[in-house]
């Protein structure tokens, strides 16, 4: 076991944490925000994917596809779960949990048919752009540019989302709407508007994360499954509606899922949800939860 | 005390108002012949087997043995405990007896069980050895080369390709068939002096390659061996691609898909790969020819490995039952051992004592895709040939 | 309410013996099931998973604990009775009875740890134990077979006496133990439920606070709570590896779990019977659904979303209101829990 293994382990992890951060975060904030828990936050990862490669495939094969779907198809996914939000969800947010769970996993269920209806059952891919199809050589392993790209882009979205709830204008109006929803209104502010927005959000990070993932993975139909219960984890770890929280919470569940290949990779799970256990039975509210 | 009464009576309606759509199955002059596949998630297989389906009793005419044929394709859900059951209900209430058997081991496993118990014919491709080996029955029937002929027919022409290569890593998932692939590795490893640097088990349905591949050439392998199936190899070798790991190490995957999978991983990263696969469209068998020409004609597009499959198989069943004249799958079973003809991948024949099929696998190569004379010209040939155990090597103890 | 006085007493007092016109009326539809269905094996899958459904909805719909861990329960069950029947040739009815009580001690366990916790902390406590049983499970291949489970398992018949064994190898035969077994234990969930320990459970749910300050010991009862639920469960798997003579991995995955919530939400949580009815129903939809679209689950994801939309009392719910409509003003207050 070398250091040099070691490094490129734990670039992997953080790469890996950089998908759970943004699918995580975009759960997070509607859970903390909307309190209703969307088990179809997964297959809107999916669908994301697929809308970039449908995007990239309209535009066809030249340098500027990918960064194009990678702009539009989070744009497109906020507005599907802008759509979800106003005709389907708005009137579940008193509702008891077990309700909210049915209804978005009967969400996904059909989410996922109509991707194989509309893209076929086999998997979808894209080339890497250009740009960033190569490696970076560190002694004996070889780390594609890509990943690194991946880990930047990351930091630089969540970074620019956190600025936006937390310095901007309209930020500060969330953040009162998810306190007090009743005295927003009060003060003349559509509270519906709000929590669409704040949906099609979180959503549209989701939509960002498979769009991201497409040249490095491909879609699949299936695809928003696994990452769906690794975001649980994600999010439980790391504090239900903290945003902060999300972004520890993936960084773990990465790097403990990449770091575990080299010891044991079968554990990797086990540990994962061994960690989650531990969390909820310790400190519920998670690592950056209050209280 | 009233509740109870009328309102499950009104369930009861609801029941027999559905159940009357189905009606019971009337005993009718029919052969009833059945596949499986899987709908929906990870390891979907569905259109291949209706395009099949298709074909197979267009070519017929819808009729074996001069009776007609209902065919009936179930969801198996890529689960061992649906299909089993869904293969017995068919058994039972539809009197089925001739079965084309899942794409997935533990799938199969399981329904060879259930075959073996309703003395239902069962044809399969899946993997796994003991299928045809210790847990081999009469009525089971493996088309496709099991995991111990695909790893003869892809490493051994490797290794005499690549006499410097020395150092193999191997990369498994952790169920029956990987396991299968992984101990016929192993053997021929120890067989040839290779050194087998490391290995690393993977759940199915992983979708990270990348810490193996840093193990990989931690380890200074020369050969990287991917013993996975379907999405799994779709992603090691779409990841080994990003890795450039191709310029590392010579990769092989040994049981793919063909052009299914070539299309999913797309050409940059299949470029260099050696891919095993039980069929290719473009070898020069009249078998071969005639059955890609035809499907072509009907579908615009060469086959893929699962119709080429299930075509083959559908046909063995018809073939069966005609050569026997009979459909007690007694005197099917019977007249299939031994029998030849020409198949999809050339000269095909059943062996007696195991049942396995002696037909070619193929050893392709990713091409280039300015080499591509066409979308699906993705793969060259290597090699091909057919390796089966012999009764001496073989688990197989039939009745 | 004088519960301890009157132990065979409904929700309004009325005395109700061991089998009543409820029981005789399932008893009689269930059976029923094999007869009108055209399908064999079903009958007997929807029978297993019902009796799981009641299980878990001892906990939901009494108890107000969304569970999302019976797998764990049900794959232990199913396990437990896989490696009995492998590698001892015990009865049956044993057989299940072990099974039954592992799985129980297993939700002693995960009931232990979890009820501590409130709300979607709860939901997610036993979300992580069911991938923690799975994963422990999918990874000790000596023991379970992993991925591949345990196979070619036998069916043995039920021995009565000495030399004399009632012979369980058709599908009939099966599906009429299982049927008897199901209305057996049927008979004595109802008797839990109605009883006063059924009732506290019910108060639980309602208003724990009021019942802290009774003087209940909430702990100690959702813990029993637990583990009657468990046993049940256990018992339902070990029913499963019976019928199917195999052990799946998928027993105890997470899938299970969610189809023994579903059943029961789209049966009706507010009814002993409800869940029920979600399985049949949601079994018999799939079978057909498959065999005529392979995009079948978009039905099936549909029809959650009908329910939650429009009918959030279940398939149960829905007869009730038919019957209020069809009925009208005699029925106050009935049929609720």
């Amino acid at each position: 076991m070398n250091a040099g293994l070691i490094l490129v382990q734990l670039l992997n992890g953080i790469t890996l944490g950089a998908i759970y951060v943004l699918v995580a975060v975009g759960l997070t904030i509607v859970f903390g925000m909307l309190n209703i828990i969307n088990f179809a936050h997964g297959s809107l990862y999916a669908l994301g994917a697929y809308f970039a490669f449908m995007v990239a495939t309209v535009i066809g094969e030249s340098s500027g596809s990918f960064w194009a779907a990678a702009v539009v198809a989070p744009v497109l996914t906020g507005i599907f779960g802008a759509i979800i939000e106003i005709t389907l969800l708005r009137r579940m947010y008193h509702e008891l949990h077990e309700y909210q769970i049915l209804l978005t996993f009967g969400v996904a269920m059909v989410l996922q048919e109509i991707i194989i209806l509309i893209w076929g059952t086999y998997g979808k891919s894209i080339p890497m752009p250009s740009q960033l199809d190569g490696v970076i050589h560190l002694g004996l392993f070889t780390f594609p540019t890509y990943r690194i790209f991946l880990i930047l882009f990351t930091a630089v979205t969540c970074l620019g989302l956190w600025l936006m709830i937390e310095k901007t204008k309209y930020g500060s109006i969330i953040r009162a709407g998810t306190e007090n929803r009743n005295m927003v209104s009060c003060l003349g502010i559509d509270i519906n508007k709000v929590f669409t927005v704040i949906f099609a959000l979180g959503v549209g990070m989701a939509g960002l994360a498979g769009a991201l993932s497409l040249p490095m993975r491909g879609a699949q139909s299936a695809m928003g499954d696994s990452i769906m219960l690794l975001c649980f984890v994600t999010i439980t770890i790391g504090g239900l509606g903290s945003f902060t929280g999300a972004i520890l919470g993936g960084l773990i569940v990465g790097i403990v899922e990449s770091m575990m290949a080299l010891v044991w990779p079968q554990g990797g799970m086990i540990s994962i949800f061994a960690a989650m256990a531990l969390v909820i039975l310790v400190k519920p509210t998670g690592l950056m939860g209050l209280k | 005390m009233k509740t109870g009464g009328s309102f499950l009576l009104a369930l009861l309606l609801i029941v027999l108002v559905i159940s009357f759509f189905a009606g019971p199955s009337a005993a009718q002059e029919k052969v009833t012949m059945a596949g499986m596949a899987t709908f929906g998630g990870a390891y979907v297989g569905v259109d291949e087997i209706n395009r099949a389906k298709d074909f197979f009793l267009n070519e017929r005419g819808g009729k074996v043995f001069n009776k007609p044929i209902e065919f009936i394709i179930i969801d198996d859900e890529g689960k061992p405990a649906v299909g089993a059951r869904k293969v017995r209900e068919l058994a039972e209430s539809k009197g089925a007896r001739f079965f084309d058997g899942p794409a997935s081991s533990a799938v199969g496993m399981a329904v060879s069980q259930v075959a073996k118990e309703t003395k239902s014919i069962l044809i399969g491709s899946f993997g796994a050895d003991d299928f045809t080996g210790s847990q081999c029955h009469r009525y089971a029937f493996r088309w496709g080369l099991s995991a111990y002929g695909a790893i003869q027919q892809t490493i051994i022409p490797l290794i005499k390709k690549f006499p410097a290569a020395k150092r193999w890593y191997t990369i498994t998932p952790d169920y029956i068939f990987g396991h299968s692939l992984l101990n016929n590795a192993k053997e021929v490893f120890n067989k040839y002096g290779i050194e087998h640097v490391g290995n690393d088990m993977h759940p199915i349905g992983q979708t990270e390659y990348s810490s193996f591949f840093n193990k990989a050439m931690a380890a200074k392998a020369d050969v990287v061996v991917f013993l996975n199936f379907g999405k799994d190899t779709v992603n090691s070798i779409k990841q080994a691609g990003n890795f450039g790991l191709a310029k590392k190490a010579k990769l092989l995957a040994v049981w793919t898909q063909g052009t299914q999978d070539l299309v999913e991983i797309g050409p940059e990263a299949a470029e260099g790969v050696y891919l095993g696969c039980q069929f290719w469209h473009n070898v020069d068998f009249p078998g071969t020819r005639a059955f890609v020409k035809a499907w072509q004609d009907k579908y615009n597009v060469p086959p893929s490995y699962p119709e080429a499959m299930h075509v083959e198989q559908f046909r063995m069943m018809a073939m069966g039952i005609e050569k026997a004249k009979s459909l007690n799958t007694d005197a099917v079973s019977k007249a299939m051992e031994g029998m030849k003809w020409d198949g999809v991948t050339g000269e095909t024949s059943i062996q007696s004592f195991n049942h396995e099929t002696r037909k070619n696998y193929f050893l392709l190569q990713g091409k280039p895709k300015k080499e591509m004379k066409d979308p699906h010209d993705m793969a060259s040939v290597v090699s091909f040939g057919s390796s089966l155990k012999t009764q001496a090597e073989s688990a197989c103890k039939m009745q | 309410m004088n519960g301890s006085k009157f132990p065979t007493h409904d929700a309004l007092g009325r005395k109700t013996g061991l089998i009543d016109r409820h029981i005789l009326i399932v008893s009689g539809l269930s059976l029923l099931l094999y007869f009108i269905l055209p399908f064999r094996t079903l009958p007997t899958e929807i029978l297993v998973f019902a009796l799981g459904a009641v299980s878990f909805n001892i906990l939901l719909g009494y108890t107000g604990l969304l569970s999302f861990g019976q797998g764990a329960f049900f794959g232990s069950g199913a396990y437990t009775a896989g490696l009995l029947l492998i590698h001892f040739h015990w009865h049956p009815l044993l057989i299940l009875l072990l099974s039954a009580f592992l799985a129980a001690s297993i939700a002693a366990v995960i009931g232990f740890l979890s009820i501590r916790q409130v709300g979607i902390y709860f939901v997610m406590l036993t979300l992580a134990f069911n991938q923690l049983v799975y994963f422990i499970v999918y990874q000790w291949k000596n023991l379970t077979g992993g991925d591949d489970g345990l196979l070619n398992i036998a069916r043995p018949d039920l021995s009565v006496l000495p030399g004399l064994a009632v012979p369980l190898q058709t599908n009939f035969q099966f599906f009429i133990f299982v049927w008897a077994i199901f209305i057996a234990v049927l008979i004595v969930i109802r008797r839990i439920t109605d009883s006063p320990f059924g009732r506290i459970l019910v108060a639980i749910r309602e208003n724990p606070d009021r019942g802290r300050a009774v003087g209940y010991n909430i702990f100690h009862y959702k813990l029993l709570a637990f583990i009657i639920s468990g046993f049940f469960t256990g018992l339902a798997g070990g029913l499963y590896t019976l019928f199917l003579k195999m052990v799946p991995i998928t027993a105890v995955d997470i899938i299970t779990s969610s189809d023994f919530v579903i059943m029961s939400l789209v049966g009706g949580t507010r009814s002993l019977y409800g869940p029920i009815l979600g399985a049949a129903i949601i079994k018999i939809a799939s079978e057909f659904l498959s065999q005529i679209w392979s995009r079948w689950m978009i039905v099936l994801g549909l029809i959650f979303v009908s329910f939650v939309l429009f009918m959030r009392g279940g398939l149960w719910g829905l007869l009730l209101n038919l019957r209020k409509k069809l009925f009208a003003p005699k029925m106050e207050g009935e049929g609720r829990l």
